[in-house]
């Protein structure tokens, strides 16, 4: 009896949250998220019908995606500016053939071999890209979000740089800058 | 006002208040609508600004940058406080300025949509005051007032330097106007330094230096002048002497011949009565009866010859006193003279008076004139040649306090073509032996100067008319 009640507080957390992404951090970031997809001005033109986000999430971060799905759908039950929000989420090999995409959120560990590639390929089809962890900055991704006093968007300089991605003066003044 | 300054005066403060007032009345009228206008504008122009900012920080929940962007509506003066609110009007922002001098406050609300979704976000308040534009106004007046002043202080002194300036010439006129030709003047002289004035005054100067080299040259003129007009005046009067002396001589010869004519029947009659005596004598017949009866024949005609004597004497004699006198006794005297010889050229004469006033001059001088003009009837009666003789009239009569006195004859008239040159000195139309040409001439000289009348000759049926008019008032 004490082996399963141990075993209950191991394996129930894991069960219900499947990965360490904090609720209230995902609900700020599918708050966030896609509002940034429309600061973006290459990506509010080519969103033409419905808003395509794509969750690519590592085998063990597939509940928490499914969580974050879910959570995106609940904010915005009737999309943004008459543009319905759709959320996949794909496995990386499945995102670099998926087409019609404007925003990849990563939930990869940074030692994903298929990082690099998923990177450069949004780079290449300027599909912006956001990820909950910052050191994923460091991979190439473009948004992450910086929590502080105040919770702030952070923006990959380079990535904008390299991608010549375009976003809003207004929203460039309030993220913070990662080099 | 006169002057040319004055007149620049009256157009300057025309043109003053033509321009300064409507534009004081326009910066009244129109400065605060257009201050306003522009504050107004310069609102919403920060307002429009800064709306998508405040939008994106409301959008991504950025309250401190929401903060920091709301406050810097503050660098505009004129707003006083800015509020933002949520759907609830619940505040989310409030700040008030820190000029508490301002009043009157307009406050203006701008909805604030979400820049992505669309929806309303919040509701911006911004009060702001027209204080500064008011201050504004009130600084352009006091300028402008400032302005004009200095403006009409600025005409005032230039109007009085001017006016000092120019008033040199109403010295000048002052001087001018006490200038006689008749004496030297000192050139004018002044202490202005100007151009224009000096100018002026040299101009004046060298004029009335011209007017003086003039009037020297007048005056030398003048005294030439004098001179010349006395001695032709002298010459003039010479020459009237010789006229007088010569008109003289010939009616000297004139009275000569009538004397002789006068003497023809008065010498027959004393040869005749010698006679008598002389053949009574021899025939021893000779008493003292034919004797007493002889000499009175003799006595009577010496005294005629004697009286006839006289009468030349009277007529020549150098009596110039000019009296009042009626005119039929000279005229029977002239007649009486020439009876002899008109009865001979068997001209009748008449004298006609109805006027008996008198007239005023020598009587001598009116004796010759009619003396004249007699002769010269006589001569034309008997120049023509006529059997029947001729006849002269003589009316006198009074028109209007003038005595008229007409001669006519009948000895056919003066030609029209010479009735203008009757009264020419040296113009006659008898042969040369005959006259002289000055008898009418002296006539009329006589009568205009001396007599102060007039002397006129026409024609009537018969022959001329001489007419004679002559004042009756005495001096």
């Amino acid at each position: 009896m004490k082996k399963l009640f141990y075993f209950c507080i191991l394996v129930i957390p894991l069960t219900l949250f499947g990965a360490s992404y904090d609720t209230p951090l995902l609900q700020i970031s599918a708050k966030l998220f896609p509002k940034i997809l429309f600061m973006e001005k290459g990506t509010k033109e080519r969103i033409q019908s419905s808003i395509h986000f794509v969750i690519v999430a590592s085998p063990a971060n597939q509940e928490a995606a499914r969580h974050f799905s879910n959570m995106v759908q609940n904010q915005y039950p009737e999309g943004i500016n008459d543009h319905p929000i759709r959320v996949s989420i794909l496995s990386a090999k499945e995102a670099l053939g998926t087409k019609n995409i404007h925003g990849i959120i990563l939930m990869l560990p940074p030692d994903d071999n298929l990082l690099e590639p998923l990177i450069k390929h949004t780079y290449e089809n300027k599909i912006l890209t956001f990820s909950f962890d910052p050191s994923l900055l460091r991979n190439g991704t473009v948004i992450s979000l910086y929590i502080g006093k105040n919770v702030k968007p952070y923006l990959n300089v380079s990535a904008l740089k390299e991608a010549s991605f375009t976003f809003e003066y207004s929203f460039i003044k309030l993220s913070v800058p990662f080099e | 006002m006169h002057s040319l300054i004055g007149k620049f005066a009256i157009f300057f403060w025309f043109l003053y208040i033509a321009v300064i007032v409507p534009m004081f009345i326009f910066i009244q009228m129109n400065s605060s609508a257009v201050l306003n206008d522009e504050e107004r504008s310069k609102i919403n122009l920060v307002t429009n600004t800064l709306k998508p900012i405040l939008s994106i920080y409301l959008s991504f929940d950025q309250p401190d940058m929401l903060s920091e962007t709301m406050r810097t509506f503050f660098h505009n003066p004129s707003i006083s406080r800015v509020v933002l609110t949520d759907l609830n009007e619940k505040p989310i922002f409030e700040q008030y300025s820190a000029h508490p001098q301002l009043k009157d406050f307009i406050t203006i609300s701008e909805p604030l949509k979400d820049p992505i979704t669309g929806e309303l976000q919040a509701t911006l308040y911004i009060s702001y005051s027209n204080t500064h534009a008011e201050e504004l106004q009130n600084k352009l007046f006091d300028r402008l007032v400032f302005l004009s002043l200095f403006a009409l202080a600025l005409f005032s002194f230039t109007y009085l330097y001017f006016r000092k300036q120019f008033f040199v010439l109403r010295h000048i006129s002052d001087w001018m106007g006490a200038y006689t030709v008749d004496k030297t003047t000192k050139p004018f002289e002044c202490d202005n330094n100007n151009t224009e004035i000096q100018t002026i005054i040299s101009s004046t100067n060298k004029m009335l230096g011209t007017i003086d080299n003039y009037r020297d040259q007048m005056e030398e003129i003048n005294a030439k002048l004098e001179q010349r007009i006395e001695a032709e005046v002298e010459q003039r009067r010479q020459k009237e002497q010789l006229l007088i002396h010569q008109s003289r001589l010939a009616a000297m010869g004139e009275m000569i011949e009538s004397i002789a004519h006068q003497w023809r029947q008065p010498l027959n009659i004393i040869g005749l009565a010698m006679s008598n005596i002389e053949m009574k004598r021899q025939l021893g017949l000779l008493n003292d009866t034919e004797i007493e009866n002889n000499s009175d024949i003799i006595n009577t005609n010496l005294t005629f010859m004697s009286n006839t004597i006289d009468d030349f004497r009277n007529f020549f004699n150098l009596n110039k006193e000019r009296i009042a006198f009626k005119p039929t006794q000279p005229i029977n005297d002239i007649f009486h003279l020439l009876s002899e010889q008109l009865s001979y050229a068997k001209i009748t004469y008449a004298i006609h008076n109805e006027c008996n006033e008198d007239i005023y001059g020598v009587v001598n001088e009116f004796k010759q004139v009619i003396l004249n003009i007699v002769n010269n009837a006589k001569d034309v009666i008997v120049a023509k040649n006529d059997q029947s003789g001729g006849k002269i009239d003589v009316l006198l009569r009074c028109e209007a306090k003038r005595l008229i006195i007409d001669i006519s004859d009948t000895g056919g008239g003066v030609p029209p073509n010479i009735a203008k040159r009757v009264f020419e000195p040296y113009f006659t139309t008898k042969f040369q032996k005959q006259g002289t040409g000055i008898g009418l001439y002296m006539s009329k000289v006589i009568i205009e100067q001396h007599f102060e009348g007039s002397i006129s000759v026409s024609n009537n049926t018969q022959g001329a008319v001489f007419t004679i008019n002559l004042p009756l008032d005495h001096p």
